[in-house]
C-alpha cells in the first residue's frame, strides 16, 4: 500500500524525491570536491616528505638530531611492510649542514631517501630539472629544493661542498654533485632540503646502518591517527616513538578542519532548508489522508500499522530521491576525478609555487555518499513523524 | 440474551451555544439477525447513537454491551481490535481506500486479521459476486460509480463475517436505482448470512425495507 501511495499524489512524491535528490547531489558534489582537495593537500605536503606515520627515536622529534638515529632493523621493517594496513614503508636519515658553492653558502637539511622503496611517480613529479638516473661520477649526487638551488646559485652538474655534524661527533663533509632541483610543496622545505640517496647519506654522515626515521603510508590514510597507536602496539620497536602527521603538523590539520567546517555549515543550512521543504510535503500528506486515517481506525486498523505504512511511504520517497541524488553526485565526482578542474591565473600560480599541481580532484570515497544519504534519510524519517503524530491524534470518527 | 444492549446512554457535546444532549438516556436492545433502521430528522442523534454502538465514540454515561463485553469500559486500543473482529461499517461517503482495487478493499479487513491470501480472495470474490461486482474486482474506486463503491463498502463490511453491521446513511449519496439494488443485497445477505444490520437513515426507501424501526427525536427514543 505504501508503494501504491507514492503514485497517489505524483506531484508531492516528485517534490519529495527531488528535494532529497537535490540535497544529496549538492552534498556529495560539495563534500567530494572539498575532501578531495584536502586529500590532495595532505598527499602533497605530508605523503612524500614527512610521512603519514613516522617512527623514530622517542627523542628524535622535533630536533631531528642525527645522534638519535635508530639502528636498521630489517626484520621489523619487513614485518611492517607486509602488514595489511600498510601501503608503504620508507626509511629516512637526515641531518643539518652548511652547503657552499663559490661565494654562496646556505644552511640545509640533508635527507637520505631510499629510492627503491619510494614512490617513483611522487619523486618524478617533484623533479623540476635534472634526473634521478645514476651518474658515472663518484661524487655523491644531491637533489636540491628549488629555492635552495636558487640561493646557492647552482645548476645541474655543479659540485657543492657540504659541511656539518655527522653521527656521534663525527664530521659530515664531502663534495656533492647537483643532480636535480625539486618542488617539494612547502616553501620552507624548498629553502633547505637537500635530498641524498640513503646509502650516500649514511656514508656522508658516518651513520652506517642507521635510520633517522621510518615513514609509513597507511592504506587508509584518513585513519592514520588511530592506526599509529594500533601499529605501534602490533610492531613494537624498542625505544621508538610513533607519531601521526596530525601530531607533527597540527597547523595543517587545523587549516583543513577550518575549511571543512565551512563546508559543513553550508550543508547544514541546505539541510535546514530541505527539512522545511520535506516537512511541508509531509504536512500536505497528513492533511490529505486525515479522513482516511480516521476511516481506517474505525474499521479496526491499528495505529501502528498506519504508522508503518506512512513511514515506509516516506522512506520509499527518500530512497528514490537518494538513488537519483547518489547517481548524479557520484557521476559528477567521477567525471571531475577523471577531468579535474584546473585552476587558472594567480590561484594556479600560487599553488604551483607551493609545489602543488593546480588541480581540484574530487574524492571518490563512498563514505561521503553513505554519510549524507544517512543524514537525508534521517531527515525524511524525522519529518515523517508529523503524519505519524496525526495518525495518533486521529479520532475514530469525523466530527 | 440480546446481541447489543444499551443502558441509559447519555452523550453530551459542547457547542458554542452550550451543551447539547445528542443522546439523552437511550436504552435499547438489538437481537441477532435484525434488520433495523434508526430513523429521525437531522440532528436527532442517529449517527451519534450508531457511533456509540460501534465504539467509535464514548458516551458520557451509560453502558453498552455487545454480547458479554461492555465496550464502554474498553480502552481506545482494545476498541480498535474489538471493531476489527466484531463490527462491519458502511459509511455515508463510500470511504474506500483509493489505492486498492475492489477485491483488495473487500478483503482489507481479512488481511488485517491475518487470513491467508487464497481464503480471503475466495471470500472477497464470493461477496463481490453477491453485490454484483465480480467483473469489477480489479477496478480501483475511481473507476467505479458511487453506487458500485457503496456496494464494495458493503462487501468489505461483511467480509470478516462480523457479528453486526452498522450502516450510517448508506444510501444518502445514491440514486434510487442504486439504493434499491444496495438494499436488495443487504436484505439478501441478512437472510442468507444472518448478519445483523443496523442503519441510521432518514431515507424512506430504507425505512420501508426495515423489519424494525427505532424513532429518535432530540436524542430520545420516541
Amino acid at each position: 500500500m505504501a508503494w501504491r501511495n507514492l503514485g497517489r499524489n505524483r506531484r508531492r512524491s516528485t517534490i519529495t524525491a527531488s528535494a532529497v535528490a537535490f540535497a544529496l547531489f549538492f552534498a556529495i558534489s560539495l563534500r567530494s570536491l572539498q575532501l578531495g582537495i584536502h586529500e590532495h593537500m595532505i598527499d602533497t605536503i605530508i605523503g612524500g616528505v614527512s610521512g603519514y606515520i613516522q617512527v623514530s627515536d622517542s627523542s628524535y622529534w622535533p630536533a631531528q638530531n642525527i645522534d638519535l638515529a635508530i639502528p636498521e632493523n630489517t626484520r621489523w621493517f619487513d614485518k611492517l611492510e607486509n602488514d595489511d594496513r600498510v601501503k608503504s614503508v620508507r626509511p629516512r636519515l637526515s641531518g643539518f649542514n652548511l652547503l657552499s658553492y663559490k661565494n654562496e653558502s646556505s644552511v640545509a637539511q640533508w635527507i637520505g631517501v631510499d629510492f627503491e622503496k619510494e614512490d617513483t611517480a611522487f619523486w618524478n613529479n617533484k623533479l623540476i630539472t635534472g634526473s634521478f638516473k645514476d651518474r658515472k661520477s663518484k661524487i655523491i649526487p644531491v637533489w636540491l629544493g628549488r629555492k635552495l638551488a636558487f640561493l646557492l646559485n647552482v645548476n645541474i652538474g655543479d659540485t657543492i661542498v657540504g659541511l656539518g655534524q655527522g653521527y656521534q661527533g663525527g664530521l659530515a663533509n664531502d663534495l656533492l654533485l647537483v643532480a636535480g632541483t625539486l618542488k617539494l610543496g612547502n616553501p620552507e622545505l624548498e629553502k633547505r632540503a637537500a635530498i641524498l640517496k640513503l646509502k650516500d647519506a649514511q656514508e656522508y654522515s658516518g651513520a652506517y646502518g642507521m635510520w633517522g626515521s621510518v615513514l609509513i603510508t597507511p592504506k587508509d590514510k584518513k585513519n592514520s591517527l588511530n592506526l599509529t597507536s594500533a601499529l605501534s602496539l602490533d610492531h613494537k620497536l624498542k625505544g621508538a616513538s610513533w607519531s601521526s602527521w596530525e601530531e607533527r603538523v597540527p597547523e595543517l590539520k587545523q587549516a583543513i578542519r577550518a575549511d571543512s567546517t565551512g563546508g559543513i555549515v553550508t550543508l547544514f543550512i541546505l539541510y535546514i532548508v530541505i527539512s522545511f521543504g520535506l516537512l511541508g510535503t509531509m504536512i500536505m500528506l497528513a492533511n490529505e489522508r486525515q479522513r482516511e486515517f480516521t476511516m481506517q481506525i474505525a474499521l479496526g486498523v491499528k495505529r501502528r500499522i498506519l504508522t508503518r505504512v506512512v513511514l515506509i511511504e516516506a522512506l520509499l520517497m527518500g530512497l528514490l530521491g537518494s538513488i537519483i541524488g547518489i547517481t548524479l553526485g557520484r557521476s559528477l565526482a567521477y567525471f571531475l576525478h577523471l577531468n579535474p578542474p584546473r585552476l587558472l591565473g594567480d590561484a594556479a600560480l600560487a599553488m604551483e609555487n607551493m609545489g602543488w599541481e593546480p588541480v581540484l580532484p574530487p574524492s571518490l570515497d563512498w563514505s561521503i555518499a553513505i554519510t549524507h544519504t544517512s543524514i537525508v534519510l534521517f531527515i525524511v524519517l524525522f519529518v515523517s513523524f508529523w503524519p505519524v503524530f496525526v495518525v495518533y491524534k486521529s479520532p475514530a470518527i469525523n466530527r | 440474551m440480546s446481541l447489543i444492549r444499551l443502558k441509559n446512554i447519555l452523550k453530551i457535546y459542547e457547542s458554542q451555544s452550550g451543551k447539547v444532549r445528542a443522546i439523552n438516556g437511550v436504552s435499547v436492545e438489538f437481537e441477532s439477525g435484525e434488520f433495523t433502521s434508526i430513523v429521525g430528522p437531522s440532528g436527532c442523534g442517529k449517527t451519534t447513537l450508531l457511533n456509540a454502538i460501534g465504539g467509535l465514540d464514548k458516551p458520557n454515561s451509560g453502558e453498552i454491551w455487545i454480547d458479554k463485553t461492555e465496550i464502554t469500559k474498553m480502552s481506545d486500543k482494545d476498541l480498535i481490535d474489538f471493531r476489527l473482529k466484531n463490527i462491519g461499517f458502511v459509511f455515508q461517503a463510500y470511504n474506500l481506500i483509493p489505492v486498492l482495487t475492489a477485491i483488495e478493499n473487500t478483503t482489507f479487513i481479512l488481511e488485517l486479521q491475518g487470513v491467508p491470501k487464497r481464503i480471503r480472495n475466495d471470500r472477497g470474490m464470493e461477496l463481490l459476486e453477491a453485490v454484483g461486482l465480480s467483473d469489477k474486482a480489479n477496478s480501483r474506486p475511481n473507476q467505479l460509480s458511487g453506487g458500485q463503491q457503496q456496494r464494495v463498502a458493503v462487501a468489505r463490511a461483511l467480509a470478516s463475517s462480523p457479528r453486526f453491521v452498522l450502516a450510517d446513511e448508506p444510501t444518502a449519496n445514491l440514486d434510487s436505482k442504486s439504493t434499491s439494488k444496495l438494499l436488495d443485497i443487504m436484505s439478501e445477505l441478512n437472510s442468507k448470512e444472518e448478519t445483523t444490520f443496523i442503519f441510521s437513515t432518514h431515507d424512506q426507501r430504507v425505512i420501508d425495507r426495515a423489519r424494525r424501526i427505532i424513532y429518535l427525536e432530540d436524542g430520545r427514543i420516541k
